[in-house]
């Protein structure tokens, strides 16, 4: 009784498992159900169709030939309608497999597009962009091709060999048994080829991949290579290699060379048991004296029997690889989501923050945070910002510091200790208020394909044109844009005109002020820059500046502007805090900076 | 024993194929004995049929014996020419690839820094397979698809001119509507791929860019525009199968009426007792496989245009260079004894960094280089191995740099750049760079030894015995791709090791304690005073400590010597070095401090 328990609860477990796959089909089926019904009656007709030209065969043959019974011309015609019946539904049959597919994956895309929004930072930090790529396209490709070249393939061929076995029995029941008992043999020897190649496959790509490193090994090391002179051990030790894939590759060729002429001689065998065993005299007693049709007919059936046979060998095979695809997607169904956020008081709260009085002071206390792959990066920061103030953090590359404004900025949440704004968690700060309460400006600019409209608002309609143009004002970018001619709809990005670095972080800053945002975070807004441009860049920031609180980011103490506190970062802490003055005078991190500085050395 | 290489003649792709003028020959024969003979298959078929309607037991097994016997003869065939052919191009590839890559690790270091990583790839590997694989399912169509049609057409034409004639008539139209249809169906791919495309640029800038999505709140709107794109991509899908299915039907036609007319004329053959029942059958089965294959023969030329430009890519980088003609003389050189530069100006595209740079170094020094970031130190690396081009006067011994042949300079100068790159072999080879054959250890013993004994002083004064011990294999442990399997340190030390094992008079040791903690530093520094005293080493790092006890320093600042001298001559000077050695102590101090 356990054991049949234990056996219902697993099998619920794996269908729940593919619940995006089951919603998928439901959601389809309702909007494109007739295409799954007409993709059913096409297979089941494609298999009786099938048969028509041979059994017409035999009429032709016995009916007209011989006896010339019926007109010929007219059998000629209807052997014409029977072809082209097959060619009809052939059409209907994967025009219908296509469409409700592709509806299928689309519905699965979507599915995975809207998981994507509620992942934590700490999927993208831990998964490869290639992967997650890949999901999407070879893993969905494989499922696409589990359906169409798998599941349906494999149906209609088998739907075939039944009215195959079905046509052959009744031209001749002994026939009918030939054909039964070949089918186990072309299966298996079928089978065996495709296995035997799918392993020699496997391991020629073992070796076109070490191939491929060690080319790689080489082109990158080539300057060692170059002053050691190495070349020719370099070229000795990479033709073994090459020999390897060789030997692979021949191992692969012998089956994939001799699998379709063995097949051949096999068929041409069968058929010609079946024919001997079909003829008037054949020097037994088993003869079984068919006629001329019926022999015809039945060297037709059996051809065009060998191929589905075939067929569905080679079907197994996808299906097996594709349904490890399908089990990639169910894993990535199964990625742990996000917690806490969307919860509904917390859009009050913070409605009522933005609209209200907006306290934008900051509280970290004592804080620590490690990235995924486990160092701790900030180990117990404490820091106050009071609302309205303008403060810099300033520390060696590797410090924390971009860190430490990426968990004010609320993108993670900390392991242990608490950072408030206005006393809320930001962190739980829902996705439409992020922008309204804080403005970043992160290390690296991310540009988007599109107009330098769409660059500022990202796409977000609800802010005005007024808004756009009160930004680029502020910032400086109003002439500049205002001098190209398509001005604010100008296209940049991949394959359109190019902004330069200068008026890119220009417009990184735009981005962040253009809804007005209390709280503003820049990181290494300076650095990279001529002198001309940043004297730009300052006197933005001191536009944008007014009663907002202001943290700032630099790893030069150049790149402070009007601080009223800094604060020194090192190694994941706030060292020294105070004002320029105060800490100039003190013989600590910040003036030893100071002068590194000033001589153009790298402080690190 | 070398297994690849080019071929002997002229070297052009037909005669990198005929170094293999065996399976050449024996393919073409098998590949014209199949696609000629394949038509006994249906004749023989059709006398069976006839012998089993109304011949004797004799005739029925003669004719099925015929049958099965000419049908294994040329499957037999068919399989000794795809055996061969494929064992043809595996062959011709591998002599295409090692020589890319022979000619390509022969260029001059200047010219493959041009080059691309990547670029050389693509071109070793994706091109090469291109050309191979096109040329050979070029060859096979012409057999498989042109010379079978036309064996089918011949024999059809004999069997009945007046038939063939009237039943072929629709095979042009068939060959016309497919590669008409061709272009249609290509756009229509196009646009599909386009718009995948699309959708996956989409779906990479979304990964890439998702901090910045996430802080703005915008990942929906991302989102959507991604959707949208697969929208886009499935309409086209759709499309373009449906314009290619619905040739299905239309080739069932054509191909259809062609049936009609051979049922239609060869059946009153049969009926006049021209032709019996199986020849009739023999002759369908010959003209649905002739009809049949109309198809697929356009298909063939199609990717020829994108093979010939990868063959070209392949050639145009397989020049014979002049590095390659390099002298092997093993004759003993004289030690080096100084390096003295004088105005060296040096930069690359024409843009000096270096500018007039004067020192001298004698044998059995230490030289540190250091500087700001920019300041030159890199350049001064790149400068001082020889195998860049440089304006002014580099000397070892009086010998001008530029003017030693290639060989000499290799056995003078050794390096370890900043990078820390290792080969993916063991620990041992790394060093050594040489592979270690045991058998080899009985001949030449004088050199072995020799060789062991500078193996192990370089271990020793990097500091590599002790994490030799860690090491399961010790020296033999294998250090994976690009030395993944061992630290960053032990890299830095095995790279080092392997610059100052090479016997050379000159070594050049870049920035190579920046992962090795300041015990270690001195430790190997301090190994280096005693025990190289036969070379000249040049030490380039921009941590001051690790000059307090070597012979000169040297601060570079935007390409000019600001300072010179030892040590302790510098801080007496109290300028740059004096300062940034100080705050270097400091942070040091109250790093180890917080850490501690």
């Amino acid at each position: 009784m356990n054991r049949l328990l234990k056996r219902s609860k697993s099998s619920r477990d794996s269908l729940r498992d593919y619940k995006f796959l089951r919603e998928a089909v439901i959601t389809v089926s309702k909007t494109k159900g007739l295409y799954a019904v007409l993709l059913i009656l096409a297979v089941i007709l494609g298999a009786v169709v099938n048969i028509w030209p041979s059994l017409m065969l035999r009429r032709i043959v016995d009916g007209s030939l011989v006896s010339g019974s019926e007109s010929l011309w007219k059998l000629a015609f209807l052997y014409l309608g029977a072809v082209l019946l097959g060619g009809v539904v052939d059409f209907i049959r994967e025009i219908s497999a296509t469409v409700y597919g592709q509806y299928v994956l689309l519905n699965i895309r979507k599915q995975m597009l809207d998981r994507l929004q509620n992942l934590p930072m700490k999927y993208y930090l831990g998964v490869p962009v290639g992967e997650t790529i890949s999901r999407f396209t070879s893993d969905l490709d494989a499922v696409n091709t589990l359906f169409s070249a798998g599941l349906v393939s494999a149906l209609a061929d088998l739907l075939k060999i039944i009215s195959l076995l079905g046509a052959l029995f009744i031209l001749s029941k002994p026939l009918g048994l030939i054909a039964i008992g070949s089918l186990p043999v072309i299966f298996i020897l079928s089978n065996f080829f495709r296995k035997r190649i799918y392993t020699r496959q496997k391991e020629v790509r073992k070796r076109v991949s070490d191939i491929n490193t060690g080319i790689q090994e080489i082109y990158s090391g080539m300057k060692l290579i170059k002053i050691f002179g190495k070349e020719n051990f370099f070229a000795e030790r990479f033709e073994p290699s090459l020999e390897k894939h060789r030997l692979a590759m021949n191992a692969n060729s012998i089956y994939d060379a001799w699998f379709p002429c063995i097949m051949q001689m096999v068929r041409a065998s069968v058929i010609a048991l079946a024919i001997i065993v079909g003829a008037k005299n054949n020097m037994t007693s088993f003869a079984l004296g068919l006629s001329l049709g019926t022999l015809a007919a039945a060297a037709d059936l059996f051809i065009r029997l060998f191929d589905p046979i075939e067929a569905v060998a080679s079907e197994i095979q996808t299906i097996q690889q594709a349904v490890a695809g399908l089990d990639r997607i169910k894993q990535f169904f199964h990625e742990p989501l996000e917690l806490g956020t969307q919860s509904n008081d917390v859009n009050n709260i913070f409605d009522v923050v933005v609209t209200g009085a907006t306290d934008s002071s900051i509280v970290v206390k004592d804080v620590h945070f490690s990235y995924p792959n486990g160092k701790e990066v900030i180990c117990g920061a404490n820091m106050f910002v009071s609302a309205g103030s303008k403060v810099a953090i300033a520390g060696r590359t590797g410090s924390g510091k971009t860190t430490l404004m990426t968990l004010i900025a609320g993108l993670y949440p900390t392991k242990k200790g608490t950072i408030t704004i206005g006393g809320h968690d930001p962190f739980q700060m829902p996705a439409h208020t992020r922008r309204r309460f804080i403005g970043i400006v992160p290390q690296t600019v991310q540009l988007f394909n599109g107009t330098i409209y769409h660059n500022i608002t990202l796409r977000d309609d609800s802010i005005t044109r007024e808004q756009v143009i009160r930004a680029i004002e502020t910032v400086g970018l109003g002439s500049t844009i205002e001098k190209l001619p398509e001005g604010l709809e100008t296209l940049i990005g991949e394959g359109a005109s190019q902004l330069s670095f200068g008026q890119t972080q220009l417009l990184s800053l735009a981005r962040a002020i253009v809804t007005d945002p209390p709280l503003l975070l820049l990181d290494e807004l300076t650095s990279g820059l001529d002198a001309i441009t940043e004297r730009q860049v300052l006197d933005a920031i001191r536009n944008v500046s007014g009663k907002r609180t202001i943290i700032t980011i630099s790893h030069r103490l150049s790149g402070i502007i009007d601080a009223e506190v800094v604060h020194i970062m090192e190694s994941g802490s706030i060292m020294e805090s105070g004002t320029p003055e105060e800490l100039t005078s003190q013989e600590g991190w910040y003036s030893i900076y100071k002068r590194l500085e000033e001589r153009g050395w790298r402080v690190s | 024993m070398k297994l690849f290489g080019p071929p002997k003649t002229k070297e052009t792709l037909f005669q990198y194929l005929l170094k293999y003028k065996f399976q050449f020959i024996v393919s073409s024969l098998t590949g014209i004995i199949y696609n000629t003979a394949i038509v006994l298959g249906p004749i023989l078929l059709g006398r069976l049929i006839d012998a089993a309607g109304g011949g004797t037991g004799q005739q029925v097994f003669l004719s099925a014996f015929f049958f099965v016997g000419v049908t294994a003869f040329f499957q037999f065939s068919r399989f000794i020419k795809r055996w061969y052919m494929r064992d043809q191009f595996n062959r011709v590839a591998c002599d295409l690839r090692q020589t890319f890559l022979e000619r390509t690790l022969h260029r001059t270091l200047p010219e493959l820094e041009k080059e691309t990583v990547g670029d050389l790839m693509s071109r070793t590997v994706g091109d090469i397979t291109l050309v191979v694989d096109t040329v050979m399912s070029t060859i096979n169509e012409g057999w498989d698809t042109w010379l079978l049609m036309m064996s089918y057409f011949v024999v059809l034409t004999v069997m009945d001119w007046k038939i063939t004639l009237i039943a072929t008539l629709l095979v042009p139209v068939t060959l016309l509507v497919a590669h008409n249809m061709r272009h249609i169906l290509y756009n229509y791919a196009l646009d599909a791929r386009k718009s995948a495309s699309t959708a996956n640029t989409g779906l990479q800038r979304y990964l890439g860019s998702i901090s910045v999505l996430r802080l703005f709140g915008r990942e929906a709107s991302e989102a959507k525009e991604i959707m949208d794109a697969y929208n886009t991509q499935v309409r086209f899908n759709i499309k373009q199968m449906l314009l290619q299915q619905s040739l299905l039907p239309i080739y069932a036609l054509l191909a259809g009426l062609g049936i009609v007319v051979v049922i239609g004329l060869g059946g009153e053959k049969v009926m006049v007792g021209d032709w019996t029942v199986g020849t009739f059958n023999a002759y369908m089965v010959m003209f649905v496989a002739f009809s049949g294959r109309t198809r697929v023969a356009a298909k063939v030329f199609n990717r020829w245009h994108g093979a010939r430009a990868a063959w070209q890519r392949v050639k145009e980088k397989m020049v014979i260079s002049v590095d390659s003609t390099l002298t092997t003389n093993e004759e003993s050189l004289e030690p080096i004894y100084t390096i003295k530069v004088e105005q060296l100006t040096f930069g690359f595209n024409e843009q000096p960094v270096l500018h007039n740079l004067c020192f001298e170094g004698h044998r059995g020094q230490i030289i540190g280089v250091t500087g700001a970031v920019g300041s030159g130190k890199t350049a001064l690396v790149n400068a001082l191995t020889g195998l860049y081009p440089y304006h002014g006067s580099i000397t070892l011994n009086n010998d001008e740099l530029r003017d030693l042949p290639l060989t000499t300079m290799r056995k003078r100068i050794s390096y370890a750049g900043h990078e820390q790159f290792l080969f993916s072999m063991s620990i041992r080879e790394n060093i050594l760079l040489k592979t270690i054959d045991e058998n080899s250890s009985l001949i030449d013993d004088e050199a072995n030894r020799t060789t062991a004994h500078l193996l192990d002083k370089s271990l020793k004064s990097t500091a590599l015995y002790e994490d030799l011990g860690r090491f399961e294999q010790g020296l033999d442990t294998q250090v994976g791709e690009k030395g993944a399997k061992v630290s960053g340190g032990q890299r830095q030390r095995i790279s080092m090791a392997r610059a100052i094992c090479a016997k050379a008079d000159i070594i050049l040791l870049d920035d190579p304690f920046s992962a090795v903690d300041i015990a270690t530093e001195k430790v190997i520094i301090d190994h280096l005073k005693s025990d190289y005293k036969d070379q000249i080493v040049f030490l380039f790092t921009h941590r001051l400590t690790a000059f307090e006890h070597i012979n000169q320093v040297l601060v570079l600042e935007h390409g000019k010597i600001i300072e010179q001298g030892t040590h302790a001559d510098l801080i007496k000077q109290q300028g740059v070095y004096d300062e940034i050695y100080k705050a270097q102590v400091f942070m040091g101090v109250n790093h180890n401090e917080q850490t501690a």
